[in-house]
């Protein structure tokens, strides 16, 4: 595979202006959607622009994920694809959310052009809004040694920080200095490329080996990270201590890329109960705790979701009690995913685990559950199991 | 005059002496109060029905996980209490249940609320950074002397509305030394019942007169606090400044005891915007802001809710990108009640202005 050259000899965020401005310009696209610093200079802001003079402040890779482009993106689509043809810059984290979000028809994808980056994590929106200017220079030294303690706990472990899914890839890593790669992932983005006469002359292999070495390294960090954090949640009692703090306010699905629902199950109807059904469930342990349902909502939602989870991070940015939802969900989600041989965002047409019918799914799940409870079964029901 | 029951035990004795009365004698069968859970600075409201349980109990930790109105109305939504249940809060919480029940999101009916003078509350965040425990001494002495403790939420330091006065009976907690004396005093006929048996009754006049300092102090500090954040000369500019850092989370509407719809009207199809607007927009303005409708969402709720804001200050708690919802509400909240002649929570029978029709309301704007 071949790659076009973009030069970033002004700067990564000069470059990529550069290139976008120019499509714009050119009618490739119609407008794009990127983050901007806020007015007050104290985080980023998601704008949706057509006019190439106001690119000026883009940043095409801020230093904080203030909202998650997943759900940017599904503002844009909702209603419709329209016929604004626009390029949304994402990290590879929240394309993959919109991947996701368009299979579970949320977002339309035909209008969009996905331009990814290689992503060396970001800062927490508490660390960037406690001093941001400082995060900012902070956020120089992180791109430079890719990574670092700086970054979110979930971003140093993670291992899809380059392309995943998308039409165009901005390719940094394993690249000269002044110089980075536009990886055509589609035919969508190989057109684009063309249209805007980039030529493919660049190898991708040592942006491969770079990445590839790079997954190994963070493979193994998150293997040893989420022992770690694994073996402080197991068991019942730990787990009920992790949500403790749990104010039961649900921001971490609201913020949530994937939980696109308008009105949650767990704040709907359904769960709220009479007086007398409190009381009682109060009586049968001598206490109840308010608001209702804690771990039933965390629970919940993560069998509502894990499968689809793409270690983002915002839940645990969101969060104001500073629960590590995040890497819960994390890791969850990967051994649920894992289960299934499911990638979220890898591809819009892999279709989603839980609504696909497979008639011997897990049937060795199945037998030991017979072989160790047959005579309970034949107890209960009277029959022969 | 009152009637008043005094308790020789320290404040938090005293209150869980009587809950443990009104379970085991079967005046109630279950109480609201905040208690301890976990391992770690924090708490929570639970709803206790066993006598022994009640150990357990914090009612006067400086720390509101949830306003309790949400609590209480999350408890009494579909119908009123079968069993009469006791619930000792916080008077904004106890104004927000009442500006609840006009709603129809819960019932006073069977419900004994107890109420305390307030001191204030510290930020969540104190909880999680784990040291709450530490500050705990030098709050009960400035609880005591009726200061303003320090390190306390900023709603809680410009609250001036800390005396009770829907509650059924009153415990002077705020500017009395309660270290091994507790009073309860017996607002309602209904607290008399309750408590029949519980303790000697006196008669005595309420005397609030040690916090009228506090509240001279508190009165001074909102004025302040208000002026450094320089509200009353806010344009649009201005607000865009304060809310641009905005996520769009709506956490400060979801913690909100008086912001209880379901489905809010800004997270509903009508505030979504249609690919073909989105363009128009462009196309005047060069740009937009997405997801869209950030301030639209501030106003609207403003609007929806400030004549009703209790102060409570959850919202500012909870907000991810530090925006001093609170403040901005609570500022725009009395002006607007000052404007209606309204004080939230005051009493179940005053209608909000909102819901009622008065010909010659506000008959100076329309001139």
């Amino acid at each position: 595979m071949k790659a076009a050259k973009l030069d970033i000899t002004g700067g990564l965020q000069k470059g990529v202006r550069k290139f976008i401005k120019h499509g714009l310009e050119e009618k490739t696209f119609d407008s794009i959607l990127i983050p901007f610093r806020t007015p007050a200079k104290d985080s980023y802001a998601w704008l949706l622009v057509n006019k190439p003079e106001l690119l000026d402040d883009a940043n095409p890779l801020p230093p904080v994920i203030s909202i998650q482009g997943g759900k940017v993106v599904t503002s844009l689509t909702r209603r419709g694809k329209g016929t604004m043809k626009t390029l949304v810059m994402l990290r590879p984290c929240e394309a993959r959310a919109v991947i996701e979000l368009y299979k579970l028809k949320q977002t339309e994808l035909e209008n969009l052009i996905l331009l990814t980056i290689d992503c060396p994590g970001s800062v927490s929106l508490k660390d960037y809004l406690q001093a941001p200017g400082e995060m900012e220079k902070t956020f120089e030294k992180i791109m430079e040694n890719w990574g670092g303690e700086e970054v979110r706990p979930l971003c140093r472990v993670c291992d899809n920080f380059s392309m995943v899914y998308s039409d165009i890839h901005i390719g940094i890593l394993g690249q000269e200095n002044g110089k980075a790669l536009l990886v055509p992932g589609t035919d969508r983005g190989k057109e684009v490329l063309e249209k805007l006469d980039y030529s493919m002359d660049e190898d991708v292999e040592p942006w491969e080996n770079a990445v590839n070495k790079l997954t190994e390294e963070r493979k193994e960090k998150r293997k040893e990270e989420f022992e770690k954090t694994l073996d402080s949640i197991r068991g019942t009692e730990n787990f009920l201590e992790a949500f403790t703090r749990c104010i039961n306010c649900h921001n971490c699905s609201r913020v949530c890329p994937v939980c696109y629902c308008r009105q949650c199950y767990f704040d709907s109807k359904a769960i709220k109960m009479p007086p007398g059904n409190y009381l009682s469930r109060a009586q049968k342990r001598g206490a109840f705790r308010f608001p209702a349902d804690t771990m039933f909502f965390h629970l919940g939602r993560m069998s509502h979701m894990a499968v689809s989870c793409v270690s983002c991070g915002l839940c645990e940015d969101a969060c104001p009690m500073d629960i590590s939802v995040g890497q819960y969900f994390s890791i969850v989600g990967r051994g649920v995913q894992k289960t299934f041989g499911y990638i979220p965002g890898r591809d819009p047409e892999e279709e989603l685990p839980l609504v696909t019918y497979r008639g011997d799914e897990f049937s060795e799940v199945e037998v030991p559950y017979l072989e160790i409870y047959r005579d309970e079964e034949q107890k209960i029901t009277g029959a022969m199991v | 005059m009152s009637k008043i029951i005094r308790v020789d035990k320290p404040v938090r004795q005293a209150v869980l002496e009587l809950f443990r009365y009104l379970l085991k004698e079967e005046k109630v069968k279950g109480v609201f109060s905040l208690g301890r859970i976990g391992n770690e600075d924090m708490v929570s409201y639970f709803l206790y029905t066993d006598p022994e349980s009640i150990d357990d109990a914090l009612p006067f930790y400086p720390l509101m996980p949830v306003n309790a109105a949400k609590a209480l109305s999350r408890f009494s939504l579909l119908e009123p209490s079968p069993e009469p249940v006791a619930a000792i809060v916080r008077p904004c919480e106890e104004r927000a249940f009442v500006e609840l029940v006009k709603r129809h999101q819960g019932s006073l009916e069977n419900l004994l609320l107890i109420g305390f003078t307030c001191s204030g509350v510290f930020p969540l965040e104190m909880a999680v950074e784990g040291n709450i425990e530490a500050k705990l001494p030098a709050y009960w002495e400035s609880a005591k002397k009726a200061e303003i403790p320090e390190e306390i939420r900023p709603s809680c330091q410009t609250c001036t509305r800390f005396v009770p006065v829907n509650a059924d009976i009153t415990i002077p907690f705020t500017g009395r030394n309660t270290d091994n004396e507790c009073e309860f005093i017996l607002n309602t006929t209904e607290a008399e019942t309750y408590l029949e048996g519980f303790g000697e009754l006196h008669d005595g006049e309420p005397d609030a007169g040690e916090l009228t300092p506090l509240l001279e102090k508190r009165k001074a500090e909102r004025k302040k606090y208000f002026e450094d954040l320089n509200f009353s000369s806010l344009d649009l500019s201005g607000l865009v400044k304060i809310f641009g850092r905005c996520l769009s989370c709506y956490n400060c509407r979801e913690v909100c005891p008086i912001c209880y719809c379901n489905l809010c009207e800004f997270v509903g199809q009508d505030f979504e915007v249609k690919p073909v607007s989105y363009q128009t927009l462009l196309d005047q303005k060069g740009g937009c802001r997405l997801p869209p409708n950030t301030l639209l969402f501030h106003l609207g709720r403003m609007i929806h809710m400030a004549y009703s804001c209790v102060g409570c200050g959850m919202c500012t708690d909870v907000c991810p990108a530090d925006i001093p919802v609170s403040a901005m509400f609570s500022y725009t909240g009395e002006g607007l009640q000052d404007l209606f002649d309204y004080v939230p929570g005051k009493s179940l029978f005053d209608e909000p202005p909102l819901m009622k029709f008065e010909r010659e309301e506000l008959a100076g704007i329309a001139e």
